[in-house]
């Protein structure tokens, strides 16, 4: 029989008993919907942790000071990491192969009878590429796919250097709208601006940006505030000396645990923190990778996945065997029908067929089902688990293959008992 | 074809019920010839139905040998004899047995569809035929609960013949009808016949074994008396 008059012969058979079959795909329903929805919330927590985390590329290790809250106040747990941490970390450790730091902290910046409220950026010089490269913000109209450089990004002059770092120059980088405020259509290049009240040559100013995720564009205006060398920030603008935040950059990213042992066994020694009795140390610092940020929001949608994953296997397994029932009945209520089939010349693969396309054909007809059902439950999944759930396109082919799987594991059996089935007896079945 | 459409040549059925060994059929050797009307009477357990069973290729023997036009078919498999039932072999049944999910046409093209490379339309166009010779061409798009008992057993005919069968195998065609019904049937099968069809009817009825050429009469599993007849009741 040809495929075409097979599927409509399992079609009609499935048509028969419209109602109990139906029925019977509720459990392959549920069952894809919550493969959907488990997908939905792995996928989310990835897009969660690349949207949120872009700026953290992959060879980077964060590396910053450890707080506690003390009597409703935040307090340092040991020494700060300082600046020249940093400095040593880059040449000592031999698994990094740079370093970046930064603080931030506000400031008065003057020029004339100007004077602005903003947010300075201690940096170091390489952390325009990083800026760049984390692909957060990027000039105004930029067009879409053309590179990036660090050049791009400025638009009047140019970035401090590693020597100005270094030397602690008094020089600075004013964002666009911020050059804009003070110098209300001068040329800032080489004027001198206070940062309270101290002096400090604009030697570049940044090109207007603008967020490249349209959710974010409100959320602070990256054309406001200022940058400075990070060694200048400390030396001028802080009365004790700043925790900075420090990014490695380690030489090989699929190393990065062996990365961050040799980073800690580094700082250990330098903030005075040594093993207890229990070979355990009480670090002043955290770290943390890409990796381990992914690992922690999949951590969080595990367990709910967990559970999905647990129901999924239960309702499909549920659902084959609703199947696998319904077959059974379906080929004992015909078995008079598959004497006449075999007896007219029918071949038992021709039988086989028939009651597996059945079979797969109410699998499929609650697998449709079960995505429709996964689709429109995946915005309640993600109100639960803290927004995060995203429909994993690949999960539809999945949850539709898993469900026609099951219609075929659950319906062999039923099918192969029926093309068994002696013709004689099966026309004498009453 | 030339030589006989079915011959057998000591054929034997025997079961194992528990313990018990049933003989069902004791090597019958039987020469039907092409155009022949046979009819195959015989008490209630005599083997008549076994023996239908073997010639139409629904069952094995357990000994003996079955030549359907000139082929050994005694020691075919299973997807062989499916394959000669479908093309080679017609039946009418007693309780018609017709699909009751499919209308009178889709029953008839059954065994089209079973056949390799026939196509749907094609079954269809040579279902409405069959239906045509039978005459319920316009009850084509009717479902069996929808006809009478005599359309049902029209139908199955039809069904038999839609495939040229080399032999048309009727098991009691007439036990499920009237009176009037059951001659208005055998009428039909005495003018197919008369077509050149080969037929063999399988009853326990007297007056239809009547309608044959040939009465072969069975007892215990073997067939003990024959008689021809020159004279068909009409």
């Amino acid at each position: 029989m040809s495929f075409s008059n097979s599927l409509l012969t399992a079609f009609r058979g499935m048509s028969a008993n419209k109602l109990r079959a139906g029925l019977t795909t509720l459990g392959i329903v549920i069952g894809v919907a919550s493969v959907i929805v488990m997908l939905a919330l792995g996928n989310g927590a990835r897009a969660a942790v690349d949207s949120n985390f872009r700026f953290l590329g992959a060879d980077e290790v964060q590396i910053f000071e450890r707080k506690t809250f003390d009597n409703g106040q935040v307090k340092s747990v040991g020494k700060i990491l300082s600046y020249e941490d940093g400095l040593q970390m880059a040449s000592e450790v031999e698994q990094v192969k740079g370093v970046e730091m930064s603080v931030s902290n506000s400031a008065k910046l003057r020029h004339g009878r100007n004077t602005l409220d903003l947010t300075f950026n201690g940096v170091t010089a390489e952390s325009i590429d990083t800026i760049v490269a984390s692909g957060q913000v990027q000039p105004v109209n930029w067009p879409e796919g053309k590179p990036l450089t660090a050049k791009d990004f400025i638009s009047r002059g140019r970035f401090f250097t590693p020597s100005e770092v270094l030397e602690g120059a008094e020089v600075c980088v004013l964002g666009y709208d911020t050059a804009d405020d003070l110098f209300q259509g001068e040329d800032p290049i080489g004027q001198t601006v206070w940062v309270n009240r101290k002096p400090c040559q604009v030697v570049g100013v940044v090109a207007e940006l603008e967020t490249t995720d349209p959710e974010r564009r409100y959320d602070t205006n990256p054309n406001e505030g200022f940058y400075l060398p990070i060694s200048t920030a400390i030396q001028k603008l802080y009365d004790e000396e700043p925790s900075v935040n420090i990014t490695a950059h380690v030489k090989d990213e699929n190393k990065m645990d062996e990365a961050k042992s040799a980073i800690a066994s580094f700082l250990r020694p330098r903030h005075s923190i040594e093993a207890d009795s229990e070979g355990k140390y009480k670090d002043d610092f955290d770290m943390t990778t890409r990796k381990d940020i992914l690992g922690q929001q999949q951590k969080a949608a595990q367990t709910f996945s967990l559970l999905l994953a647990a129901m999924a296997v239960v309702s499909l397994a549920v659902g084959g065997i609703g199947i696998m029932n319904v077959m059974l009945v379906s080929v004992t209520e015909r078995t008079r029908e598959i004497g006449i089939r075999l007896a007219v010349g029918a071949q038992p693969r021709d039988i086989i067929i028939q009651f597996l396309l059945e079979a797969v054909l109410i699998s499929a007809a609650g697998g449709l089902f079960g995505l429709a059902v996964g689709v429109l439950i995946i915005p309640v999944a993600a109100s639960l688990n803290q927004g995060v759930a995203l429909l994993a396109p690949d999960s539809l082919p999945l949850a539709l293959g898993v469900a026609l799987l099951t219609g075929v594991i659950f319906g062999i059996y039923p099918a192969a008992r029926a093309a068994r089935l002696n013709p004689i007896e099966a026309l004498r079945y009453e | 074809m030339n030589g006989p459409v079915i011959l057998t040549e000591g054929l034997a059925r025997t079961y194992t019920l528990g313990n018990t060994r049933v003989y069902a059929l004791r090597g019958v050797s039987l020469r039907i010839e092409a155009g022949e009307f046979v009819a195959l009477t015989g008490a209630s357990g005599s083997g008549k139905s076994t023996l239908m069973h073997l010639l139409g290729c629904l069952d094995v023997p357990s000994a003996g040998r079955y030549f359907l036009e000139g082929r050994d078919v005694s020691t075919l498999t299973v997807q062989q004899r499916a394959m000669l039932r479908g093309r080679r072999l017609g039946f009418v049944f007693q309780n018609f047995f017709l699909v009751p999910s499919l209308n009178a046409v889709d029953n008839v093209a059954l065994p089209l569809l079973y056949q390799p490379g026939t196509r749907p339309h094609e079954a269809h166009d040579r279902a409405m035929a069959a239906l045509e010779q039978v005459g319920l061409a316009e009850r084509a798009a009717h479902r069996p609960m929808e006809l009478s008992g005599g359309e049902c057993q029209r139908v199955t005919i039809a069904r038999a013949l839609v495939n040229n069968p080399a032999v048309l195998l009727a098991d009691e065609p007439t036990g499920n009808l009237d009176s009037t019904t059951g001659e208005e049937l055998m009428a039909m099968l005495i003018r197919l016949w008369q077509d050149g069809l080969t037929i063999l009817v399988v009853t326990h009825d007297p007056i239809v074994a009547a309608y044959a050429r040939r009465k072969l009469v069975m007892k215990d599993g073997q067939i003990i008396h024959e008689e021809r007849s020159h004279e068909l009741l009409q």
